[in-house]
């Protein structure tokens, strides 16, 4: 199969967890013909969420492809074909961020607005409420990606400015990658 | 003087175990020769094992010299039957590696480990290192044993929480 030939979906599944899920969600896959391109599944809460990005050489409709999964009553799931693999090679350098302290409302977002205002690219972001339940943490921790021509006097002290208004703490570091 | 294609996985020879060498024969010679030819060739390589140049033997070559932000190192180095003799430390590294192109994850590594070889004249020498070179260090010997990066993934994602039992 040529890559033009493929169609590329994105499929999304989130189902309260239990044994299972995986192996039926991949069964309609596999006896469908699809191929699994990329995915990230986790358990979220309890619910365990899976994004998949599919290939097949058939041209189906996005109800198409959400009957395949009707036998699958407990699961949710969501479809959207996309145009070719939409696949690009992000440039930049990577960097982890980590954000957290007490919960409060808008971490998230002044964060991301922040990035969006630099032109800075979240490539990975998970969340996750820790602590007692009195006491709850917030902890957010982001993968970004930095245009390479910026130097870090440009963007860490603001990040840390933004993160120090809220009250949090914050820990950045560059990851780099190395091809041995 | 030879430049080598670099093995590809699933090429079978990244997953086997590479013999000792007992002595420095002229065939163990042009490997050492091909092996560094070939590391150096490549402008971002700073490490190879035989494995890499389709030779089941135990060396590899190395060179933390060409990262330009490693500042401790020993520059370029052959290192026959290399052997770690003792480690302490954890790092995270994100790898990659030329076999297992376009793929890179989180390993956990030594931060500091002293190595038992010989070197290409097979002279028994030491060294202890740490860090980047550490890393290298430890990804070459685990090509040795048929052992890729992949084999050591932690995590593709952050791997920073605990999971926890909702139900």
């Amino acid at each position: 199969m040529k890559d033009s030939d493929k169609k590329y979906y994105a499929l999304t599944f989130v189902c309260k967890d239990r044994y299972g899920i995986v192996a039926d969600v991949s069964k309609v896959l596999y006896d469908n013909g699809f191929n699994l391109e990329d995915s990230s599944s986790t358990l979220l809460r309890g619910f365990f969420s899976m994004i998949l990005i599919v290939s097949s050489s058939n041209n189906y409709s996005e109800d198409d492809i959400s009957a395949m999964f009707s036998d699958l009553e407990d699961i949710s799931i969501s479809v959207r074909s996309m145009n070719g693999s939409d696949a690009t090679f992000a440039n930049g350098n990577s960097y982890i961020v980590s954000v957290y302290g007490s919960d409060k409302p808008g971490i998230v977002h002044s964060v991301a607005e922040y990035l969006r205002d630099k032109n800075i690219n979240i490539i990975d972001l998970q969340t996750k409420v820790a602590g007692k339940e009195k006491k709850p943490i917030y902890i957010m921790v982001l993968e970004i990606l930095v245009p390479e021509n910026y130097r870090e006097e440009e963007w860490v002290p603001e990040l840390k400015e933004i993160s120090e208004n809220m009250g949090t703490d914050i820990h950045i570091r560059q990851i780099e990658t190395y091809e041995f | 003087m030879a430049v080598r294609e670099i093995v590809i996985y699933p090429d079978e020879r990244l997953k086997e175990h590479c013999k000792e060498v007992p002595v420095l024969s002229e065939e163990v010679k042009k490997i050492v020769q091909d092996l560094v030819d070939t590391m150096d060739a490549s402008s971002h390589s700073v490490g190879i094992a035989a494995p890499q140049i389709g030779e089941l033997y135990r060396v590899i070559a190395i060179d933390a010299s060409k990262n330009k932000k490693c500042e401790n190192h020993h520059g370029k180095l052959v290192l026959i039957n290399p052997e770690v003799v003792k480690w302490e430390g954890i790092m995270q590294f994100r790898e990659g590696c030329m076999s297992v192109p376009d793929y890179t994850g989180n390993v956990n590594r030594a931060r500091k480990v002293m190595v038992q070889y010989q070197d290409e004249n097979f002279n028994d020498k030491v060294i202890e290192t740490e860090d980047f070179e550490a890393v290298v260090l430890q990804h070459e010997i685990d090509h040795l044993d048929g052992i890729l990066f992949v084999d050591r993934i932690i995590s593709k994602r952050t791997d920073l929480f605990r999971r926890k039992k909702y139900r």
